[in-house]
């Protein structure tokens, strides 16, 4: 393909799922995956992962760390669908059953460069009392059928969710030729945009 | 593009909704300290009378004198003057006294409330004398405070005392002046105190506050104020949130850089406050465009904007609230507004070649009047040049006079596509392409076709280039499977048929309904149930049940038995290659034996040729030579997507194979859904073939001996299994019915059958078992999920509906029910007996029969049968809960299933039969509908899709179980333990048999009104245009097919079964039908003919097409055969054709 007409984009990805915040729970561990629209493509790395498991230390008593890396490239010909990770937190209940501990999910940065965000975790409700009861004697708490519904706002109407946690992931972003293909996710550059305000006044949202 | 830099400094409230009195206070406090210095500022306000003074008492002790210099003018603007200049002095003082008020009264309110929420401090410091005169305060030394806080008590009062002898004193300017100064000297005077007004004082701490006081204050530090710059009225850039500090200061401090490109209309800065999730604007604040000389490196001046707002905030939190009455300590109430200052500061920003960046300064723009102006004092066409350059606003009411002109103006401006109409600053943002670009663009007809769900989920390439048209096929193929436009092929490109046309216009027209309302339903019916997102246990819904469990043997003696379920994977994991049809074929039963030549007892001299030896090495052939003691050779031929196999050709009418064959499953455009499998092309095609092929030695002197195959072949039936009957219940194992033609020439069936009726016994599955049949449960919710949808039933009948379903659902124990309820294709869900009424057969086809007659219920079911059916758009009971109206049907000569029987119900109703919808199984179809008739105590079962009626014991029938019966009256849902069609008790007044819907028959519910149908009557010329058309086509296919064979047409032989077909047509009643045909064809003495006659429904030229070629008639290469088509069109009204094709093959006799 030649370089001064591409007809596709780069988004590549590297990072680590740093840790969580998960004051209630000790020895946990974490899934991620991508979820991605019709156009993109992984073109390397891995879209799935399971950490290990982390235990809390004495000195952070509320801080588990992964430090599970990252590391992924895609392609696309289309900014809708922009990839987002969705993160699972698993770990044992009073009973040593496996269960889940949080979802939650983020869109990749857009712009090149180092991004830090922590996203909050949820996890879905029982419907009622009882089955709270139940699934918490049975070790079964309710989850997600796909991990994948977090990143997706259909169907969630019908869900309640309790929140749990915070995890936090770093992001370093390198794209390749969305310029090229007339997209501009960088705030600084002045060749493009009609009007924009300086770094002091366009901060990232946390 | 220019740049301006915006430097936000600060904002102060200097009244806002949680001010607390103290707040109040001590602003008013600031105000008039503010004035104060103002007073003091202006030139001598204080010093200057003081000497003025003197020199006046000088004056006064020497005034006559003065007085008689003649001076007095002079002296008296002097004293006018000097007067003016005491009055501001004096009200500095009054103003100092009210500082000095208002301080008591905060200190009164701070000493009251035992905390203090203000800074604000005043103290009065002591100006030193002047001793060399008239000299400046500036110079005053360290001022000394003589008045602590505590002692203000005694300063006011001597303050006040000396102030109202003063207000007393009414005496003439000159005494008044003499007797103030000497009485100011010697006292304290206040023009000798400065005050000072500091924020020095301590805050009390929140602990130590009352408690409205500290919600007050958490309530202060909630609130973060933001300011939004706006540009042009779009939103460039905002402050950082911050909360306002206890003064209700806000210090920002940040400077903003507004790259701009178009000219500034203007700058707009929105102040906001959040609380929490609200958020409120506070102000709007519209700030001038600085002058294009004011730079940013020059230090650009900041300035103070005032903003006030009047929304009513009611006090609280000890706030006291704004735009309300609030009564402060002097008793008067006072309307309090939020209002405050902003600081900020606006200048153009410079480049490094230390020039402005600020635009231009250009011609002013022509305002309204200005153009109007101009337009009076020019001639035309100057007006018309000079008009291209001016901006002004087209919807002005003013300018509808000139628009005209404008517009002519704009036109021949070079490139001027409205672009003096500058409406909004942005818009041309946006033209980056033109409208036809964006038709034109391939990528972009393919992202749209994705997003309406018309191509598959793929990536798009991005260039057109790369885009194939491979991918525009299947989105074509998905535009047929959804919007269901039957493309004709790139061969079929002649000019259609009016009939033809208006078919498919009404075939696409009732497929575009079904779609639209498809998807209205989907829309409603796709919302998610917990089910589908969240997992959750449901195994012990007793925590007793699983208690006990793990005191139970590890390996119990008896163990039970869990049902197993059938594995079923996600339809969206399946992909090409992974689903596979198997189809089995067993045997087959009372298949047709090959008529021995019907002519050998009439025609004497064509006796010999039976009793000729078959002889392999001679010229001549004929069938008979080779195997004359075989009745039939059956095979059968299986099509799955386009791909056939055949089978081992085997002996004798019941031959039995046990042939299997696996199909690979390919969607079509990898479309797993549901939809793309149930899809019309899925069908299996099983067609039974008789072979009549042969091969004869021939030995020749150049090539030696070798063996020469004549392929032949004759259809004898088929079996079509539906695709949605697999998806329904993942296996069919049945014997089912053999789908043949009204008559076969040349065949018959053997003596012993005498059924007429052969069946084929077949095993599909689907390897893995992919089934839609939804869990109970699941089916529940989705009942509940029906009062979404939109009806025009009562509420009461709904709920009635429903309660009946569900109560069907739980006396039966494979949790089946009867639609109540049914969607119109209007997508609103109607009662199902609202379709029900007698309705009027056209008079044409009654003419000679009476009513009740068992002919006209024959007659009125071929009528049905003939209207073409639209093909399922889904299956798995969508689209089957789903009819159209009989009017519906009747208008558009388009049904669906159900709608044909409900149709064929009321066509029965109009000849007063008792006449039911029959919902059930049968034997091809899973869910089905038949109409069950009750005529003189027999009931009999009617396929409308057919027009084949059975008695309800016959074995033939292929209705299986009955659910349950409608009609116009009400809906019964079966309770019998048995489901058999053959040994059900249709007597529906037993309520131990049928359950009601309706127990008392509710006249809301039902209808049984008669339905009005406007019959069209049909243009015979366009009949037989089409008649010949088809003949022709078909014609031309059969010789396109056989190429490399020579096709020999009997003409004769065509004519005569036409007139069969005509015969057939007429003659419904079936037994008088092969007597008839047999006695047209005895005619033909030089020709063995063999052939049959198909039946269909006329919808389009290629389905006829794919129907003649699906019977192989074409692949017979016997040499010496002559073929024989026939094609007869009997038109209906509304253009419902009921189409018939006679297919023959001719075997020359010798």
């Amino acid at each position: 393909m030649a370089s001064n007409n591409p007809s596709v984009f780069l988004l590549m990805i590297n990072g680590q799922i740093e840790g969580g915040n998960f004051p209630e729970y000790d020895d946990l561990y974490c899934k991620y995956c991508f979820v991605y629209g019709h156009d993109w493509a992984p073109t390397s790395g891995l879209e799935e992962g399971i950490s290990q498991i982390t235990s809390k230390s004495r000195l952070s008593p509320h801080k588990l760390i992964w430090n599970f890396p990252l590391e992924i490239t895609f392609k696309s010909t289309n900014p809708s669908g922009w990839p987002q990770i969705v993160v699972s937190v698993y770990g044992p209940d009073t009973f040593g059953n496996d269960v889940v501990r949080g979802y939650g999910a983020t869109h990749i940065p857009f712009s090149p460069g180092q991004h830090t965000k922590t996203i909050p975790m949820f996890v879905p409700e029982s419907t009622s009392r009882l089955q709270k009861f139940t699934s918490w004697l049975m070790g079964r708490r309710p989850e997600y059928t796909d991990p994948k519904v977090v990143a997706q706002g259909e169907g969630r109407e019908v869900t309640r969710v309790c929140s749990q946690g915070f995890v936090t992931l770093t992001f370093h972003i390198v794209t390749k030729d969305m310029k090229k293909l007339g997209y501009d996710g960088t705030p600084s550059d002045p060749s493009n945009t009609l009007s924009q305000a300086s770094s002091t006044g366009l901060r990232p949202h946390e | 593009m220019w740049q301006l830099d915006l430097s936000l400094a600060g904002l102060l409230f200097t009244h806002h909704p949680l001010f607390t009195r103290e707040h109040v206070l001590a602003q008013n406090l600031h105000e008039l300290h503010e004035l104060y210095l103002k007073k003091r500022q202006m030139p001598d306000a204080t010093t200057a009378p003081r000497g003025k003074l003197k020199g006046l008492e000088e004056l006064e002790s020497g005034e006559r004198d003065w007085f008689l210099a003649g001076n007095q003018l002079g002296t008296k603007q002097e004293i006018r003057r000097d007067t003016e200049r005491q009055r501001r002095g004096i009200e500095a003082d009054y103003l100092l006294k009210n500082m000095c008020n208002r301080w008591t009264a905060i200190k009164k309110h701070r000493a009251e409330n035992a905390f203090t929420s203000t800074t604000v401090r005043l103290q009065l410091h002591d100006r030193p004398k002047d001793t060399g005169g008239n000299k400046s305060a500036t110079r005053s030394g360290k001022p000394e405070e003589i008045f602590a806080t505590a002692e203000d008590g005694v300063f006011k009062r001597r303050f006040s005392d000396h102030l109202d002898q003063k207000e007393e004193d009414t005496s003439g300017p000159g005494e008044r002046l003499k007797n103030q100064a000497h009485q100011a000297y010697p006292a304290i005077s206040r023009s000798d105190l400065i005050p000072v007004l500091s924020r020095s004082r301590s805050i009390t701490p929140s602990l130590s506050c009352p408690l409205g006081e500290r919600i007050r204050r958490y309530e202060l530090l909630r609130r973060k104020i933001t300011v939004k710059i706006f540009y042009n009225e779009k939103l460039v850039s905002f402050s950082d949130p911050a909360s306002l500090d206890g003064d209700f200061r806000l210090n920002i401090q940040q400077v903003f850089h507004i790259r701009i490109m178009h000219r500034s209309e203007n700058i707009m800065l929105q102040i906001c406050e959040t609380s929490g999730q609200k958020s409120t604007e506070v102000a709007k604040v519209y700030l001038p465009i600085p002058d294009r000389n004011v730079r940013s490196s020059c230090t650009s001046p900041l300035e103070t904007v005032e903003f006030s707002n009047k929304p009513v905030v009611q006090p609280h939190y000890d706030g006291v609230g704004s735009n309300v009455t609030c009564i402060l300590n002097d008793k008067q109430p006072g309307y309090l507004l939020s209002r405050g200052r902003l600081t900020y500061g606006l200048s153009w920003a410079v480049k490094e070649s230390l020039f402005s960046t600020a635009p231009k300064a250009t011609k002013p723009n022509f305002t309204n009047s200005q153009t109007c102006q101009v337009l009076k004092s020019h001639t035309h066409e100057e007006l018309l040049g000079r008009l291209s350059d001016v901006n002004y606003d087209p919807n002005h009411p003013a300018n509808t006079a000139n628009q005209g002109l404008l517009r002519e103006a704009c036109e021949r401006r070079a490139g001027a596509r409205g672009g003096c109409f500058h409406m909004y600053a942005c818009e041309e943002e946006f033209d980056f392409t033109t409208e036809e670009d964006f038709d034109k663009s391939r990528r972009f007809e393919l992202l749209r076709a994705r997003s309406g769900r018309l191509a598959p989920p793929e990536a798009i390439p991005l260039h057109d280039s790369q885009i194939k048209d491979s991918m525009f096929a299947v989105t074509t193929h998905f535009k047929k499977e959804y919007s269901a436009v039957p493309r004709s092929s790139p061969v079929e490109e002649e000019e259609e048929d009016p009939i033809s046309s208006h078919i498919l216009h009404n075939i696409q027209q009732t497929q575009r309904m079904l779609y639209s309302a498809k998807r209205r339903i989907d829309d409603i019916r796709k919302k998610y149930k917990l089910s589908d997102i969240v997992k959750e246990h449901h195994g012990a819904d007793s925590p007793k049940r699983s208690g006990w469990d793990i005191f139970r043997g590890l390996r119990p003696l008896n163990p039970r038995r869990s049902t197993v379920r059938k594995l079923v994977p996600p339809i969206s994991l399946l992909a090409d290659t992974h689903l596979k049809v198997r189809v089995t074929v067993n045997s087959a039963l009372g298949l047709p034996v090959r008529q021995k030549d019907p002519l050998k007892r009439t025609r004497t001299r064509h006796v010999f040729w039976r009793g000729l030896p078959a002889s392999t090495n001679r010229a001549t052939f004929s069938e008979e030579e080779v195997i004359p003691e075989v009745d039939v050779q059956p095979f059968f031929e299986v099509r799955f997507q386009g791909i056939t196999r055949r089978s081992r050709v085997k002996q004798g009418p019941n031959p039995h194979w046990k042939e299997d064959f696996t199909f690979d499953f390919r969607a079509k455009g990898g479309d797993y859904s549901l939809e793309g499998l149930s899809s019309a092309e899925n069908d299996i095609v099983i067609n039974m073939f008789d072979n009549i092929s042969f091969h004869r030695a021939e030995t020749s002197v150049l090539k030696g001996d070798r063996a020469q195959v004549f392929p032949g072949r004759q259809w004898l039936g088929s079996v079509t299994i539906p695709f949605t009957t697999l998806l329904q219940q993942s296996t069919v194992c049945e014997s089912l019915p053999i789908g043949q033609p009204p008559l076969l020439l040349g065949y018959t069936w053997p003596e012993a059958v005498r059924t007429e009726q052969s069946s084929l016994e077949v095993f599909v599955n689907l390897d893995p078992p992919v089934s839609m049949a939804t869990e109970p449960s699941a089916r529940d919710e989705d009942q509940i999920s029906q009062w979404l949808f939109p009806s025009d039933e009562e509420e009461g009948l709904l709920r009635q509906a429903f309660e009946f379903e569900r109560q069907c659902r739980a006396t039966s124990e494979k949790k089946q029910w009867v639609s109540t309820t049914v969607f119109n294709s209007d997508a609103r869900l109607v009662l199902a007996t609202r379709f029900f009424g007698p309705l009027a057969p056209p008079k044409a086809i009654l003419q000679d029969t009476s009513l009740n007659s068992m002919t006209a219920l024959v007659i009125l079911a071929m009528f049905v049968s003939v209207i073409p059916t639209a093909p399922c758009l889904s299956g798995g009971g969508d689209s089957r809960v789903m009819w159209f109206s009989s009017e519906q049907c009747l208008e558009l000569a388009v049904g669906n299933h159900t709608s044909l029987a409900v149709l064929l119900c009321n066509l029965f109703h109009y000849q007063r039969v008792e006449a039911w919808l029959l919902l059930g199984e049968s034997v091809l179809e899973k869910e089905t509908s038949y109409i069950l008739t009750k005529i003189n105590h027999t009931y009999l079962v009617w396929n409308p899709r057919d027009g084949r009626h059975y008695d309800k014991r016959d074995t033939r029938c292929p209705l299986r179980t009955v659910k349950g019966l409608v009609n116009g009256r009400n809906v019964w849902f079966n309770v019998q333990r048995t489901k058999q069609t053959s040994v059900i008790n249709f007597d529906l007044s037993d309520p131990g048999s049928w359950k009601a819907l309706f127990l008392n028959g509710s006249p809301a519910a039902t209808s049984g009104l008669p339905i009005q149908v406007k019959y069209r009557p049909v243009e015979m010329e366009l009949v037989y245009a089409l008649r010949r058309r088809v003949e022709v086509k078909l014609r031309n296919s059969i010789m396109e097919w056989r190429l490399p064979h020579i096709t020999r047409w009997n003409t004769k032989c065509s004519e005569m079964l036409r007139e069969a077909l005509e015969l057939l047509e007429r003659a419904r009643s079936s037994d008088s039908v092969p007597t008839e045909t047999v006695q047209v064809l005895e005619t033909m003495t030089d020709y063995k003919v063999t052939g049959f006659p198909l039946h269909l429904p006329y919808r389009d030229l290629n389905s006829l097409v794919d129907t003649v070629h699906n019977t192989g008639i074409h692949s017979t290469e016997i040499p010496g055969t002559a073929l024989a088509l026939a094609v007869y069109i009997r038109p209906y009204p509304n253009l419902i054709l009921s189409t018939w094709v006679f297919l023959a093959r001719l075997a020359q006799r010798q």
